[in-house]
């Protein structure tokens, strides 16, 4: 197998391995400014398991931590307990070499459980928006 | 109710919205009002979900896939231009923040397959959120059949998947054939509902009882109109007294809309109203 070989067949799973450093550095490093550095690198691996595995199971759980981390730069606000959480589940997963829907389900509630807001992007909802009304 | 102190938490869809889509600042009013305890939903809240929200989403997706769109901006201009109802304006809050955070340029064609990508992986998480984050009653007595139209997306395909549930949950005629809101109506909580109606009939018209009222005219046409007048359409704009009537009373139905007001009442529910994300940002 050569190297060009290699580069393809990239997983999913490896990928997410990859991102099990920043994340126990951004548990090691919470509140302080350091903890930059790793935000970003997470945030770049993230974005290129999604470019290029963007149908891949890991890539669904791994988009769920990102859009809770990234967006409004919310990685600032969680816990070292947390950012624990998550690296034990990020373990577990790729442990498991190939995972299933209903593990992607689980693992997507398990972050939810950790506090993680996997859908943060704020709806004002119109105080006379009334549902009764939704569909007039 | 278990422990009088401590009620159990039945969610209306104004609430369940909240807390899957509002704000930080209003989640987390809920989160500490809430502090963990159980929360429960019923398969009918979850169908007003999936027709005020999620229906929209996968209809944005296919605008965005259109071969006539060229890129993310295309399908903003696109859908801010023609689709102006409330409920829709939301798609228009959510997308520019989405595609944001995943750094997606508006004016690339490039980026409009990943675009889709992201709205897949996005609509599938809502839809599992959905059906997962809370507890379910399990006791829908009028057994809507569109709450239970299932979304099976595999990403790979995500628009098939997308448009097989488009379908199914738009195909109202089959979906009433199988639901008994009929049966919930006129006969289960006939009574109670002719009671809605008297009290309704005395109340005065202005902002507070705007929307029981509505409600009620509603619910007076299918009484004297008989099932015939019990439709999906019908269902739209009778929700809350649904809703108020199928609730679990050793609950209490948390809402923020003023119809439960005067529909919990009248039917010995438990229900507490809370306030609006414009007060609770307004207060801070």
């Amino acid at each position: 197998m050569n190297t060009e070989q290699t580069v393809l067949e990239v997983s999913g799973v490896e990928i997410t391995k990859t991102l099990l450093g920043d994340l126990q550095k951004l548990q090691q490093y919470t509140g302080e400014p350091i903890a930059a550095v790793y935000a970003d690198n997470l945030l770049r691996t993230m974005r290129k398991l999604c470019d290029k595995l963007p149908f891949d199971p890991y890539t669904e759980v791994v988009m769920a931590l990102h859009d809770a981390l990234f967006f409004q730069n919310r990685w600032i606000d969680y816990n070292a307990n947390q950012y624990k959480g998550v690296c034990e589940l990020l373990t577990s997963l790729v442990n498991q070499k190939n995972i299933n829907n209903s593990s992607v389900e689980s693992a997507i509630l398990t972050l939810e459980n950790l506090g993680f807001d996997t859908l943060p992007f704020g709806v004002n909802i119109d105080d006379n928006l009334d549902t009764n009304e939704d569909e007039e | 109710m278990n422990d009088n102190s401590i009620p159990q938490h039945f969610l209306d869809t104004s609430v369940l919205r909240s807390l899957l889509l509002g704000t930080q600042v209003y989640k987390q009013y809920f989160k500490s009002q809430f502090t963990d305890q159980p929360l429960y939903i019923s398969n009918y809240v979850q169908m007003e979900m999936k027709r005020s929200y999620l229906i929209n989403l996968i209809s944005f997706y296919f605008v965005l896939r259109l071969e006539t769109i060229n890129n993310i901006g295309d399908a903003i201009t696109l859908w801010s231009n023609r689709f102006k109802a409330s409920e829709l304006k939301a798609i228009l809050q959510l997308i520019p923040q989405l595609f944001s955070t995943h750094q997606l340029n508006f004016s690339s064609s490039q980026d409009k397959e990943k675009a889709l990508a992201i709205l897949g992986i996005y609509i599938k998480r809502f839809e599992l959120l959905l059906r997962k984050k809370f507890n379910n009653t399990n006791n829908d007595a009028t057994a809507c059949a569109r709450a239970i139209v299932p979304l099976d997306l595999d990403l790979q395909n995500a628009a098939a998947g997308l448009k097989q549930f488009a379908d199914e949950f738009g195909d109202v005629d089959t979906c009433r054939n199988k639901c008994q809101i009929d049966q919930f109506l006129l006969v289960q909580y006939r009574s109670e509902i002719e009671q809605l109606v008297q009290i309704a009939s005395q109340l005065p018209k202005n902002a507070n009882t705007r929307g029981f009222i509505k409600i009620v005219n509603n619910l007076k046409e299918i009484l004297a109109q008989g099932a015939v007048a019990c439709d999906c359409k019908r269902c739209v704009k009778i929700g809350d007294a649904v809703i108020a009537l199928n609730a679990p009373r050793n609950m209490q139905l948390e809402h923020t809309d003023n119809s439960f007001d005067y529909l919990c009442p009248a039917i010995n529910q438990p229900h507490y109203k809370h306030p609006s994300e414009n007060q609770i940002v307004t207060n801070i």
